[in-house]
């Protein structure tokens, strides 16, 4: 039995995306290697190339961990998540470029093995300000090597999109050994406040942003309802649910997006099985519940993708009891069908 | 996200958000800003032994590479060796040795110049 691989399918917004991080990265080298090349005319080119790409690299990876928290917090910087891969993989091949550079330039002089010598040239693993920095920075490539190599929908679909995304948030441990890597480094090698500098600002907006988006979300989780004699939970009344839109409840500590479509609701998993998107957060186009972050779609009657799709998602079954919406917590099988109930008094 | 994976990203940036300041906070007191100041005779030592050249380097230089050459009195210069990292180094020198030459031979750079 052989695994089905499908090239990238490229639409219009994918191209859009794809154009403006190339035109963001030219601009930036060759904005970097002019004022290096003006200010820094004794630089050899090796060191600028390393500067360079290594910046470059560091700016992106920023970027890239600011979308998430920000699509979060505010639903107007969606679009900016819509291929937030290319822009990893992107940032992958500058950090590659900076790696490659350095190792060639400081690591295969000697007659030891350059990856050997990465490990052994600086021995001072005791120390914190004389700290073997370049280590840091080549397991931070190592994992961002494995992020861009299983970035492709191909492992999404056969490593599933749970371990998929355990896989991929790997990239925090690599933020954090590459934010000691470089601040390690330039203390080491000089003490330029404004690398410095930047960089704690850069840190300071990445972690404020994630730890904002992760306390709106304990929110919701936090959110208790109502069980009648069933067991059923009493969530909201039915007006509170806009037509074609979704109030997020949480179940068992399960999402569940409630959809009102044609004056009837459906309950849903919240979770999306592309990349985990919120489908709660998405709306109904042409009668499908359809994912923010990349279009997915879904029935809302039996969380079934429309053929030739193949992805399921939970259903769950709702009632109106007095106009007020109450939900049964125990999930069904993905894709199984259930009857939407009438909002109708 | 799923809930587990919710709660692991907020109590990865909430470990991140403690972890690398103090760590951040320790590099920055270890940190002897005076190094840069120390000349570069004291980050290397170089003595003639008898017929050899002693050379202890204290800390790593900041360039790519350090080879080292022997100054002769005839004026002219042959290459001893290369200097890989922080230890001791002993070359054996010609009778004319007057001194030694490191020089970063990537970037065409003389490092130091240290006569006896």
């Amino acid at each position: 039995m052989g695994l089905d691989y499908k090239l990238v399918l490229w639409n219009k917004h994918k191209k859009t995306y794809d154009k403006w991080i190339a035109i963001g990265m030219v601009s930036y080298l060759v904005l970097f290697f002019t004022l290096n090349f003006l200010t820094n005319p004794e630089l050899t080119a090796e060191t600028v190339i390393i500067r360079g790409f290594g910046s470059l690299a560091i700016l992106m990876l920023h970027i890239i961990l600011v979308i998430g928290p920000l699509t979060r917090l505010h639903s107007n910087f969606l679009p900016l998540l819509y291929n937030r891969r290319h822009l990893g993989v992107s940032m992958f091949f500058a950090a590659l470029v900076h790696g490659v550079f350095s190792i060639i330039q400081f690591h295969t002089l000697g007659n030891k093995n350059p990856i050997y010598s990465i490990f052994t040239e600086n021995m001072e693993y005791g120390s914190l300000s004389n700290f073997p920095f370049q280590v840091l920075g080549f397991l931070a490539l190592l994992i961002l090597f494995v992020m861009a190599s299983t970035s492709h929908d191909f492992f999404l679909h056969n490593l599933s999109a749970k371990i998929w995304k355990r896989l991929h948030m790997m990239v925090y441990v690599a933020y954090g050994l590459i934010v000691m890597h470089v601040f390690l480094g330039a203390f080491q090698q000089e003490t330029f406040t404004v690398t410095i500098g930047l960089l704690i600002f850069g840190f300071i907006l990445v972690t404020s942003l994630h730890l904002s988006a992760a306390l709106k979300e304990s929110r919701i989780d936090g959110f208790k309802a109502a069980a009648n004699e069933k067991g059923w939970l009493r969530v909201c009344h039915f007006d509170e649910i806009g037509e074609s839109r979704a109030k997020i409840f949480t179940v068992e500590k399960e999402r569940v997006a409630i959809f009102k479509h044609q004056g009837k609701l459906s309950a849903i998993h919240n979770v999306c099985k592309h990349q985990g998107g919120p489908l709660g957060e998405g709306k109904i186009v042409d009668g499908c519940v359809t994912c923010p972050w990349h279009g997915y779609q879904y029935l809302p009657h039996n969380g079934q993708s429309p053929p030739p799709f193949t992805e399921k998602v939970k259903t769950y079954e709702l009632q109106i009891i007095d106009d007020m919406v109450y939900i049964n917590p125990k999930a069904l099988e993905e894709g199984t069908e259930v009857t939407p109930v009438s909002c109708t008094r | 996200m799923i809930a587990s994976q919710r709660s692991a990203h907020k109590f990865i940036w909430l470990g991140m958000a403690v972890a690398v300041p103090i760590l951040l906070f320790f590099t920055i007191s270890t940190l002897d800003f005076s190094v840069a100041e120390i000349s570069q005779k004291e980050q290397v030592t170089v003595q003639k032994v008898g017929s050899n050249i002693e050379i202890q380097l204290n800390r790593p230089f900041v360039s790519p590479s350090a080879v080292v050459y022997e100054l002769s009195s005839s004026g002219t210069s042959k290459i001893l060796g290369q200097l890989q990292g922080v230890g001791d180094y002993s070359f054996e020198a010609t009778s004319e040795a007057i001194g030694i030459l490191i020089k970063d031979e990537i970037k065409k750079k003389e490092l130091l110049k240290v006569e006896f």
